[in-house]
């Protein structure tokens, strides 16, 4: 893609920027007039290197830097009902991307993803229930995603049991040109492989139901069980990755099947040791017909200093098998159905580790007695390594506004 | 990998039915603590963002399952 188109689809993504933003303050302003709002900024900062980019086939620099900014509202209506809506613009720089045309900069090295979700909840203290639905979309060069979801929470007991069930609808359109205005949206292919037409479907629906029971157990002891299955139909290969074989010299791009069911099925549970100390697990296994079978542990420890600030160290392990059609570079035979060299779709460990701190006191932080202020904030950062040599870093930060 | 399921239901349909002792509301001054909240942290949100990207084995709700490219 020529510089041009790229700087065109900078100018449009700050343009995308301060419209949802504006889009945010506007609705916030307008439903929240005499209404109890509360408001949290938040700020991701993330950034990866590696050297299995899929792009150039399972070889190649995979360096990314992230910054995401955005901002949730919540507009308490009336004592039951609330009014959410959020937004923000995540923007990053890829140099894997950048690596989808060699001759100059392509479409993605520089990019924009907008999105804004807008919902509403009802509670029901009687019947002990909350009712919930949004709406959602986001686009970036190469991707627009329309969403729908709605859940529903039962307490039981006098909430004892909470059981919770979700349902999500995802349609996603992986065509390049919306931000650009082109006449024709296309599937972007590697610089050197236009021309034919390697792929007739763009789309891609994805389907997702979520389930839960959470548990008081004693008076210090809760426990949840989760199960998310998600089923997608349509274009899930990335048609900008390239696939070298053995047996051919052609090189291609990525082929994957047109749908995949995922299982994930797991638990939390959180103990409070002591006056201190909090004892936060996490386990998931995870299975999907594409091959892959996963397990996942985390454990979190948040450390009460004061009974209103927290400091919390955080550790997670993760280990799977890869999908049968995954092959590294210049391994597949030319012959298979299906190919891939994305690397988040081999077989490896990955670990996480990071510190978190919470500051939550009762009266807030910053409080004006009239127009409310900063209720609480969060700072959570951490390292995040494969062992196949992909290493990141993040920062995740929230800042809770309101009034009481 | 059926084995596992069973063993799951039967971890679920144990815990559910011998917690019938309700943990009374006065009682529930460390479970209402901030950091015992069973759902996940708004502040943690971003974390399952990335890995639901970089790990191939993850739920639904962001990066390669919608809602976001996630393919550099």
């Amino acid at each position: 893609m020529p510089v041009v188109v790229k700087q065109a689809e900078a100018v449009a993504a700050i343009k995308s920027i301060f419209f949802v933003l504006f889009l945010l303050i506007c609705s916030a302003s307008l439903i929240g007039q005499d209404k109890k709002v509360d408001a949290k900024f938040l700020y991701n900062y993330y950034e990866q290197d590696g050297n299995n980019s899929p792009v150039t086939g399972g070889i190649g620099t995979e360096e990314l830097n992230f910054h995401g900014p955005s901002i949730v509202v919540n507009v308490a209506l009336d004592s039951s009902s609330t009014f959410h809506i959020d937004g923000g613009v995540d923007v990053y720089s890829s140099a894997s991307t950048d690596n989808i045309d060699f001759n100059v900069s392509s479409a993605s090295a520089k990019d924009a993803r907008s999105h804004v979700k807008i919902g509403m909840s009802h509670f029901n203290i009687n019947k002990e229930q909350t009712i919930a639905y949004h709406g959602s979309f986001s686009i970036e060069s190469d991707y627009t995603s329309l969403g729908f979801g709605a859940s529903w929470a039962k307490g039981f007991y006098n909430y004892n049991t909470v059981l919770n069930v979700a349902a999500q609808v995802f349609l996603d359109d992986c065509r390049w040109g919306r931000l650009t205005a082109e006449d024709e949206l296309i599937l972007i292919y590697p610089e050197e492989l236009r021309g034919f037409d390697w792929e007739d479907e763009y789309l891609r629906q994805t389907y997702s139901l979520s389930l839960s029971v959470s548990q008081l157990l004693t008076e210090r002891l809760n426990i949840s069980f989760f199960t998310n299955p998600t089923l997608q139909n349509g274009l899930l290969a990335t048609t900008f990755h390239r696939i070298y074989f053995a047996d051919d010299p052609q090189h291609r791009v990525e082929r994957l099947p047109y749908n995949r069911f995922k299982l994930p099925i797991g638990l939390r549970a959180n103990y409070f040791a002591g006056n201190r100390f909090i004892f936060r697990g996490f386990y998931r296994f995870y299975t999907d017909n594409w091959g892959i079978i996963a397990n996942s542990a985390e454990l979190e420890i948040p450390i009460k200093i004061t009974p209103f600030f927290s400091i919390y160290p955080f550790y997670r392990y993760h280990v799977q098998s890869a999908t049968r059609y995954f092959k590294p570079f210049g391994e597949h035979l030319s012959s298979q159905e299906f190919y891939t060299s994305d690397y988040d779709l081999s077989a490896f460990t990955s670990q996480k580790f990071g510190l978190g701190l919470h500051l939550y006191p009762a009266k807030g932080i910053l409080m004006n007695k009239n127009s409310g202020g900063l209720l609480s904030m969060e700072i959570r950062g951490g390292f995040f390594s494969r062992s196949n040599g992909l290493n990141a870093f993040y920062l995740a930060t929230v800042f809770n506004f309101g009034s009481y | 990998m059926k084995k596992f399921f069973k063993f799951f239901i039967l971890i679920v349909t144990a815990v559910l039915f011998s917690s019938c002792a309700q943990v009374k509301g006065y009682e529930r001054s460390y479970l209402n603590d901030e950091e015992m909240k069973q759902k996940v942290k708004t502040c943690a949100h971003f974390e399952n963002y990335f890995q639901v990207i970089r790990e191939g084995a993850s739920g639904a709700g962001g990066g390669k399952t919608g809602g976001g490219c996630g393919c550099n």
